[in-house]
């Protein structure tokens, strides 16, 4: 699953740090998550998605979800 | 935002009394030791074990809180569930083994159940070790 978080978050000026204060994770998974290297639970989406107040949808590119 | 939680501290408190525990454990079993260099090294092992392993814990633990937000997060929560899923497979995977030396070699099992315990908690600390790495 690719995501833009990354260059959703630079947009809006935050630190991983501080979007992981904002959604109440750790950096390290925010770092996880733009790297793809780990999906985050429907409840972390809902969340990422409140702080870059947009749809879950526009954050995370769900690959082969025409199926 | 996700809902805080208190795990890492839960993990904190069960971790520094489960090696208090494995510690103890260890020095009370020094007198049944037959070989005196065996006897000194588990007597010093189990010693540090119980001086430094609280010590280390709460470093980790503080240097955790530090970068991270104070609770356990669910990338944290995962680490932990495959490095136990790999602990329990290996541990589970080892007991054949372990009864097979224990009995037949009856008079060593003291040592096979140490061996167990270091290889069992070896692969967890590993695993964790490599699962945090791997995000």
């Amino acid at each position: 699953m690719k995501n833009n978080v990354r260059s959703r978050r630079e947009k809006m000026g935050l630190t991983q740090g501080e979007l992981g204060k904002l959604t109440g994770v750790s950096r390290q998974a925010i770092n996880a998550i733009e790297t793809g290297k780990y999906d985050p639970s429907i409840w972390l989406a809902y969340a990422l998605s409140k702080a870059f107040k947009c749809s879950i949808e526009e954050i995370f590119i769900f690959e082969g979800g025409e199926e | 935002m996700i809902k805080q939680n208190k795990l890492r501290k839960a993990y904190l408190i069960y971790w520094t009394v489960l090696s208090e525990l494995y510690g103890i454990t260890m020095l009370l079993s020094v007198p049944f030791v037959r070989n005196e260099l065996l006897q000194i090294i588990l007597k010093i092992s189990s010693l540090a074990a119980i001086f430094i392993v609280p010590i280390f814990t709460y470093a980790i633990y503080k240097w955790k809180s530090r970068d991270n937000a104070s609770t356990s997060d669910e990338l944290e929560q995962n680490v932990l569930q495959k490095s136990s899923a790999t602990t329990g497979l290996t541990a589970l995977s080892l007991i054949p083994f372990l009864i097979l030396f224990a009995f037949r070699l009856s008079e060593f099992a003291g040592y096979f159940v140490l061996g167990y315990a270091v290889i069992v908690g070896g692969v967890f600390k590993l695993g964790t070790f490599y699962y945090y790495k791997k995000y």
